[in-house]
């Protein structure tokens, strides 16, 4: 039996910063990567996994952008046209939407498994990390423990899945926005072979009843 | 303007249409009324129902004899009185905040204050301050001419027709200050009205009910405002065929549903319904379109709503989707992202007219075919070098109806003074009609500022999408300013009084510029971020916005500036607004060089929009 489950529900919080972050939608004609403003689940936790494997500990987390530095969180486009080594030639240049000077809070249900992970680590998430981009630093800054699900606009993407939902208290889709979400079918990512379906999911701004850390902050 | 068209004749539905065409005579010229006469004007046609042949037979004349319980033994059974009765109450300016006791009491008090209360007949138009002279038939001959052709059971149409002119210049109502709505506008909605709520299951103990009764019923109908929504992200130019898409799936709607389609504009409507089932099927034809529909609706009792009003705040919104699959295998439609992507849009589909960026795109079956059957932007197409703007307007039904309530507001205080308006009127607010009367001056506007568009820059240049999107081409950005001044002209000359408000316009304007090859979701994107009553998005450089009657400041100060002064200012915004500010406040430039500029922060402009509006002034920047 999970241990931590004799503490109830409890969440770590990181502190999430990165200088160059694409959270990447899909393309546009090949030339355009557009930039999602929120993290989805499905993202987060293929990023996750792929810093901490396990083949069978499941990992559920959500990540917030915070809004307290006006500077951070800009959105940015970085034009630029890869050359085509055979030939030397300039391919159609590509439009890459990015964030700049992320900061953020990540939300990982803690179990036996995440609650042995470090105070501090990195891991890479989004679109283009060969590139430079997406170079999450990591922090702990406290726990969340407890808590009673709240109605409020969801801050993320969560799939419409039973066990997601449940991880995050989710009990009552209000008024739902809806849109889909890629899952590998296996644990092979999609650049690495492996196939997957998207599925159903809640977008932000939905209206639910659920825990806090997938919900917007409202100002008093 | 839209046709006023009404339904058939022979589905034994109220013609509440006709219920206030006794307003278009002058009953006093005609020899039936003399002023201080208690009850008013007999435009109900109280003093015809002797001598006049008035016959009962037709169908036009159940909603004008509707307060007469000993005529309704004409229509047996028909709860057309009632629908009727509620149909005006709820599309009325006045009747919902007083009665006539309290009509008599109001008039009492503002004559003690020495002011006047004659009734004005004419309609005043609230955004442009103007009044049209009253216009009435005035002689008894016009009286049992009119008497006659209603004996005809003729349509709304006709009537519109034979009588536009009169019924276009009388004002629904005529108490002095609230004469702001057309008696065209008023009787079309009470018509529709009132054919939705005489489908409620009405009994015939209901029927057979006076109104005292009656007026405390609980039957329900729901009020609904939509938007269309389409979860396709435009991105090539063809995709741009999903806005030619929504104006016919509107129009389609009203047709197919002409009672419950109150009113439409653009990619809105608002819409009334007798049940559940009416609605769920007029959201069905919506959504199977391939549209969502953003909702806001509310289901109230006929007399509740008659207490609070038809335009009173709707609930939350909610989001009306198709079916939605729980999974869908890849590739998923890159345009849409709700279904899967089975076609491959290929350099193949595209002709040698064709210049976009070329790679292989996974689309749905209805992105496939938008894109296929697209009308071509022929020109939009051959544009390679200069500059485009794209110019779209977003015009909110909800801040409407609230611009539009200030300005009632406001007219009545200036007229009555503060106490009165307080003590008798404090509740007023907007109603559909005038609501509608707006959303036809704001469709002439577009047309009126196309019309200017092509007077500036040519037809050439420039290729419209639907009635509120537009794209120019600029032979250089310094031509933007040419493109905001005219439409600002455009709105000045459509509603002056709504410019000169505090509160902000009802309408957005989103001009976006960037070279012509740039893909238009990015503008789109600019386009559902818009800040302010006219924002400017310069792609690659930034976004602003400002009120549109600062733009004649605006233009003047930054014509004022030296061109260098503003790119330094420009220059060292973009590396710190900090930076920019000191320069501005320096003493050397701040002063002197930049002093136009600097009039314009804050009340005008932010430091931001002045950085992004001072590439109007530099030529050869990317976008």
């Amino acid at each position: 039996m999970d241990k931590t489950a004799e503490k109830g529900r409890c969440y770590a919080r990181y502190r999430l910063e990165c200088d160059l972050l694409c959270l990447g939608e899909p393309t546009r004609g090949g030339v355009f990567h557009p930039c999602a403003k929120v993290f989805s689940y499905t993202a987060l936790i293929g990023a996750l996994k792929a810093r901490f494997p396990h083949p069978t500990r499941r990992i559920h987390a959500a990540a917030k952008f915070t809004d307290k530095d006006p500077d951070a969180n800009r959105p940015s486009i970085l034009t630029f046209a890869p050359r085509e080594r055979a030939v030397d030639i300039s391919a159609v240049p590509l439009q890459i939407e990015h964030l700049v000077n992320v900061t953020a809070e990540m939300f990982v249900l803690e179990n036996d498994f995440t609650v042995q992970w470090p105070e501090s680590f990195q891991f890479a998430l989004g679109a283009l990390k060969s590139k430079g981009f997406g170079q999450m630093r990591a922090e702990k800054i406290d726990e969340v423990k407890g808590g009673n699900p709240q109605q409020g606009e969801l801050a993320v993407r969560l799939p419409i899945d039973k066990t997601v939902l449940e991880a995050f208290d989710l009990r009552n889709q209000i008024r739902p926005r809806y849109g889909y979400l890629y899952r590998p079918d296996t644990g092979y990512p999609r650049e690495q072979g492996g196939t997957g379906r998207y599925h159903k999911s809640l977008f932000e701004g939905s209206f639910v009843a659920a825990h806090p850390v997938v919900l917007r902050e409202t100002t008093k | 303007m839209e046709q006023d068209k009404a339904p058939s004749t022979n589905d034994g539905l109220v013609r509440a249409e006709f219920h206030d065409i006794g307003k278009i005579v002058d009953w006093q010229a005609v020899g039936l009324y003399s002023p201080g006469e208690e009850g008013g004007e007999p435009h109900d046609f109280e003093k015809c129902v002797e001598e006049w042949d008035v016959r009962f037979a037709a169908p036009t004349w159940e909603s004008v004899f509707r307060k007469d319980q000993r005529l309704r033994h004409n229509w047996p059974k028909s709860a057309g009185w009632i629908a009727a009765f509620f149909a005006d109450h709820l599309a009325a300016s006045l009747s919902r905040l007083m009665d006539e006791g309290q009509k008599r009491n109001f008039r009492s008090a503002a004559q003690k204050a020495g002011i006047q209360t004659a009734p004005e007949y004419g309609r005043h138009n609230l955004w442009k301050d103007e009044k049209n002279a009253p216009d009435r038939l005035t002689t008894e001959e016009e009286l049992r001419e009119l008497i006659q052709f209603l004996n005809g059971g003729p349509s709304w149409e006709d009537t519109y027709r034979d009588y536009g002119r009169w019924i276009d210049a009388r004002a629904e109502e005529a108490f002095p200050g609230l004469n702001v709505t057309t008696l065209r506008q008023h009787s079309k909605i009470v018509g529709k009205l009132a054919r939705v709520i005489q489908r409620l299951p009405w009994t015939d103990e209901e029927v057979a009910q006076g109104w005292q009764e009656i007026k405390a019923t609980r039957r329900q109908i729901t009020v609904a405002r939509y938007r269309l929504v389409f979860p396709q992200k435009p991105y090539r130019t063809r995709d741009l065929e999903v806005f030619a898409q929504i104006e016919r799936a509107t129009a389609d709607a009203a047709l197919r549903f002409p009672d419950n389609v109150l009113l439409r504009v653009d990619d809105q409507i608002i819409a009334t319904f007798e049940s559940e089932k009416a609605q769920q099927e007029f959201e069905s034809f919506i959504v199977q379109l391939g549209f969502h529909l953003r909702k806001r609706s509310r289901t109230e009792a006929l007399s509740t709503l008659a207490r609070t009003g038809l335009t009173s705040k709707l609930g939350h919104e909610t989001i009306v989707y198709p079916d939605l699959p729980e999974e869908i295998a890849l590739p998923i439609c890159e345009n849409c992202q709700f279904a899967q992507g089975a076609h491959s849009w290929s350099p193949a589909e595209l002709s040698d007219e064709d210049d976009e960026p070329i790679a292989d795109e996974r689309l749905c079956d209805r992105c496939f075919n938008l894109r296929k059957t697209a009308t071509r932007l022929t020109k939009l197409t051959t544009w390679r070098d200069g500059r485009v703007a794209w110019l779209f307007h977003d015009l909110d039904l909800d801040e409407c109806l609230s611009a539009l309530t200030d300005l009632i507001r406001q007219r009545l205080r200036a007229r009555y003074g503060d106490e009165l308006v307080q003590n008798f009127l404090s509740g007023i607010e907007a109603t559909y009609p005038l609501l509608s009367d707006f959303v036809d001056d704001y469709s002439q506007y577009l047309g009126c500022l196309k019309k200017a568009l092509v007077d500036e820059f040519d037809s050439d240049r420039i290729e419209s999408i639907g009635s509120w999107i537009a794209c120019v081409r600029l032979e250089s950005q310094l031509e933007a300013s040419s493109l905001i001044r005219v439409i600002h002209s455009a709105a000045l000359e459509a509603f002056p009084t709504l410019l000169d408000q505090e509160s902000t316009l009802p309408f957005r304007v989103g001009v976006s510029i960037s070279n012509p090859k740039y893909p238009f979701f990015a503008h789109w994107r600019a386009f559902q971020d818009m800040r302010g009553e006219v924002n400017v998005s310069m792609i690659g450089t930034g976004q602003c916005g400002f009120r549109l009657k600062s733009w004649p400041k605006i233009e003047q100060a930054m014509k004022a500036t030296k061109r260098a002064a503003v790119h330094r200012f420009a220059s060292a915004t973009a590396v710190s607004p900090a930076l920019g500010d000191l320069i501005l406040r320096s003493k050397e430039t701040g002063r002197f060089e930049l002093s136009h500029l600097r009039s314009l922060i804050p009340d005008h402009l932010s430091l931001e929009g002045a950085r992004v509006l001072s590439h109007f002034l530099t030529e050869g920047e990317d976008g």
